[in-house]
């Protein structure tokens, strides 16, 4: 039994370092967006949408905690996230028309699971407090995600929309439907860009990581 | 609910931070943040229904800009022109090369049947586009079909159609069977057009 409880220990402990990443808040809140990126413009839109859940969560889950205790943090919270969501639907029907009309409810959709991706994080960080707090998740952390997020969807959007004119660079699609690269104009090849830019960005957190370890030794000596 | 006074909260501590986790506190901040996301939220509805209804109007545009596109595909841009004062004529549109689109609606069977209907400069009608109908699948959409509309394509624009023996100045047209009352409504919408078509300076 001791054994069992060691296990999902280290497997709690695992998945709350993997939720404290950049990369999960990335992939997390941009993989509803895939299907709704379409064309350059939508994938811009529903990444920028996306963007601004994130960076909204993140922001709103740092003040709350100003004024709200245990048991209303939840719930304030969630309620000033779905007004951001209202409102940047509001911003987007307004601006955008025939694009809001086309994301359809994969607008909302977005939103949420970039809110959601945030809770998951903060929770996590709610769990360590007191403990190690190696793991918490900056700010910084969530720009990088909000922004990466808004890449890849606009690099999917990008492909998506190349394949469906049937032209890429000077040659058309039916000269490249027998090669590998048709792939990226359907779904799976927007998974694989969305893989692509993940690597990007745990690389990037990889770097980071080690030359704080590198400074604290350099510290110490 | 724990109790409005928090033992682990030190003495100095400001008030928020002693009663945050206390029960009537979280009540209060609960309703409070409620009614300020939902008033704030409704109130950015009423402060932009000005900009919705236009943003609206933009989309029926996109969407009639895309739908004459399909009738005439070489026209280079559109430009709304005024409208005869006829019953079911939304609207009317001219190609930069002359043509028209008129949109036009009549009573379905279900209910409004709208339709843009192209015609050529030589008067002839160059395609017919459905912008909406809610007629019986299956059975009145079947005289929406490509098929039945492109009947229609180079047929003078002149005149008056009907599905009925013709009369002096009438021509006789086919309907779908079992679709009497959603061929009517192409028909009704058909002469609207050609009596647009004829006070613009047409046939």
């Amino acid at each position: 039994m001791a054994l069992n409880r060691n296990v999902v220990a280290e497997q709690n402990a695992s998945l709350n370092e993997l939720v404290h990443t950049p990369t999960f808040l990335m992939v997390a809140g941009a993989l509803p967006g895939l299907f709704a990126a379409t064309s350059l413009g939508h994938g811009a839109v529903i990444g920028g949408v996306c963007a601004v859940a994130i960076l909204g969560a993140a922001l709103i889950s740092r003040g709350v905690s100003c004024f709200t205790g245990r048991f209303s943090r939840v719930a304030v919270a969630l309620m000033l996230n779905a007004l951001v969501m209202v409102l940047v639907g509001f911003g987007v029907r307004v601006a955008l028309p025939v694009i809001y009309q086309d994301l359809g409810i994969y607008l909302p959709l977005t939103c949420a699971s970039g809110v959601a991706s945030i809770f998951i994080a903060q929770s996590g960080i709610d769990a360590l407090k007191g403990a190690d707090r190696a793991g918490e998740l900056t700010f910084g952390d969530a720009v990088l995600a909000a922004v990466t997020a808004f890449l890849a969807l606009v690099f999917c959007g990008f492909f998506t929309g190349l394949f469906t004119t049937g032209q890429v660079f000077g040659l058309t699609v039916g000269e490249l439907a027998a090669s590998p690269i048709s792939i990226f104009g359907k779904p799976a090849g927007s998974l694989l860009l969305l893989a692509l830019v993940a690597v990007f960005v745990q690389a990037v957190c990889d770097a980071r990581a080690k030359g704080a370890a590198a400074d604290s030794k350099g510290g110490e000596a | 609910m724990p109790s409005s006074n928090s033992k682990g909260a030190g003495a100095n501590a400001s008030w928020v931070a002693r009663h945050k986790n206390g029960a009537w506190y979280t009540l209060v901040v609960i309703c409070v943040v409620a009614v300020v996301c939902g008033g704030v939220a409704a109130t950015a509805h009423f402060a932009l229904r000005d900009a919705f209804t236009a943003s609206d109007a933009a989309l029926e545009e996109a969407k009639g800009g895309a739908q004459r596109a399909l009738i005439f595909p070489d026209a280079g841009s559109f430009s709304q022109v005024t409208a005869p004062d006829i019953e079911g004529l939304n609207s009317v549109w001219q190609a930069d090369s002359g043509e028209y689109v008129f949109d036009v609606q009549s009573d379905g069977y279900h209910g409004p049947v709208e339709l843009m209907i192209g015609i050529t400069t030589d008067g002839k009608v160059a395609g017919i586009q459905v912008v909406s109908e809610d007629e019986t699948d299956g059975i009145g959409s079947n005289a929406l079909t490509d098929d039945y509309l492109g009947s229609y394509k180079d047929m003078a624009a002149a005149g008056t159609l009907t599905l009925d023996e013709a009369g002096s100045g009438e021509t006789h047209v086919d309907g779908v069977s079992g679709a009497t009352f959603t061929s009517t409504a192409v028909v009704n919408d058909l002469n609207i057009a050609f009596e647009a078509y004829a006070q613009l300076g047409g046939n």
